[in-house]
């Protein structure tokens, strides 16, 4: 039962109010997971943050150190975007696949980060890519390199008082060096049963696996290296575990796949 | 708490609680049935409604957050007489069987064809793919959408 439910429209407004409510609060984006979790009884928030409505809070710009995106800003504004596109071919490619037009359409960049899933679509790209994810309090705010912010499946650094409020990728990775390859059991709406992002920077290739671990893992390889060595290294980076979407072997078997046939077409 | 929602055109103020979503509301209280209840998970797309241009899966927007909202159901897409163009390509072409995710389909392709003036086959699978039927097998769903955007003027482009 939601004893309060406040709609925000204003970031310091959401900020204040977070600051005063804390642990007790959800904030409500998209609600594509949210309303899910509320309706199968896994949680059962006191306080409801709406924060549909933040304009200030959308929206994709370049900045110096790369494209900004607000965490507001929906998965069909990410796909749709010729800069993220042209720059960020990865993310493009990861929000592409996400759920089906209307979870796109609802869904936001800030709540895939902010919930943590081990697959969720968009954080091995933002992981290739070298992403910085800027969190807001009421007293500071600070950058953290998306491979620091994960800690568990639905666990990530964020204190209770801060919110996701933008995300700061940097630019230059397109069709050519980089990219986002999902399997899931069906095309549409399906989770990934495991998703590979890579991107390639000189010899170095930065792989990321989603759904193969607690949290989307990543592995650094040289890009002529062995195929004995490329598998001792993919699996070394995952541990999936067998659940109701495929098994432990199924996983590492088709995370290999997945990696072996990128490999083929950067070869 | 009291929302306030255009709805198919024309603002409507009614209470509700904290934990009514969209469809609840429109069904329930409103008694426009014809958004369709199916998975509450935002997975078959039977309750498929147009929130400020976009569309969403009501079954997952809670209602007190989409206050001063304008949407569209399929009540406000067909004519109060007749039928809508895509409602009658789907009807020629054989598009309905049990008819349950009829309105979800049909606000799906409204909304695609009512933002382009030509599209691929290929565009448009993907704009219906957030739509499950477990009856027709899709094939005559989309000959049906087709239709409907022939009648609507549309034009299809090589994929």
């Amino acid at each position: 039962m939601i004893k309060r439910f406040l709609n925000i429209s204003d970031l310091e407004s959401l900020l204040k109010a977070k600051s005063e409510y804390g642990s007790k609060c959800k904030i409500l984006a998209g609600g594509t997971d949210l309303v899910v979790r509320m309706k199968t009884d896994m949680i059962d928030p006191d306080t409801i943050l709406s924060i549909r409505n933040i304009d200030e809070m959308k929206g994709i710009i370049k900045g110096k150190d790369g494209t900004v995106i607000g965490a507001l800003t929906s998965h069909t504004s990410i796909e749709e975007n010729a800069l993220i596109r042209k720059q960020h071919y990865p993310l493009y490619q990861g929000a592409y696949e996400i759920g089906s037009p209307q979870i796109r359409n609802m869904g936001t960049l800030g709540g895939n980060i902010a919930n943590a899933s081990p697959s969720g679509d968009t954080i091995a790209p933002l992981m290739v890519m070298g992403a910085k994810i800027k969190l807001m309090s009421r007293s500071k705010e600070r950058l953290v390199p998306v491979d620091e912010f994960f800690k568990g499946p639905g666990k990530t650094v964020m204190a209770d008082d801060e919110i996701v409020h933008s995300v700061i990728v940097p630019a230059g990775f397109n069709k050519k060096n980089s990219g986002f390859i999902k399997a899931g059991l069906r095309k549409a709406l399906s989770i990934a049963v495991v998703s590979v992002g890579w991107s390639l920077k000189d010899d170095k290739l930065t792989l990321a696996f989603g759904g193969a671990a607690p949290i989307v893992t990543v592995a650094e390889i040289r890009k002529d290296c062995s195929a004995a060595e490329l598998k001792k290294k993919v699996l070394n980076a995952i541990s999936p575990i067998s659940d109701l979407r495929a098994s432990k072997g199924y996983r590492e078997q088709v995370i290999l796949n997945l990696v072996n046939s990128m490999m083929e077409a950067l070869n | 708490m009291k929302i306030r929602l255009k709805l198919n055109g024309s603002w409507r103020e009614f209470e509700i609680s904290n934990d009514d979503t969209l469809l609840h509301v429109l069904r329930d209280e409103l008694r426009l049935t014809g958004t369709k209840r199916g998975c509450g998970n935002g997975e078959c797309g039977a309750c498929t409604v147009i929130l400020d241009g976009e569309t969403v899966t009501s079954c997952l927007v809670l209602a007190a957050s989409v206050d001063g909202s304008s949407i569209t159901t399929i009540e406000g897409i067909s004519p109060q007489r007749g039928l809508h163009p895509i409602q009658e390509g789907l009807v020629a072409n054989g598009g309905v069987q049990c008819g349950f995710c009829t309105p979800g389909f049909v606000v799906s392709a409204y909304d695609f064809l009512s933002k382009r003036e030509s599209f691929t086959m290929d565009e448009l699978k993907r704009a219906l793919s957030g739509n499950l039927c477990r009856c027709t097998g899709y094939k005559k769903i989309v000959e049906g959408v087709v239709a409907g955007a022939e009648i609507m003027g549309k034009e299809i482009e090589n994929d």
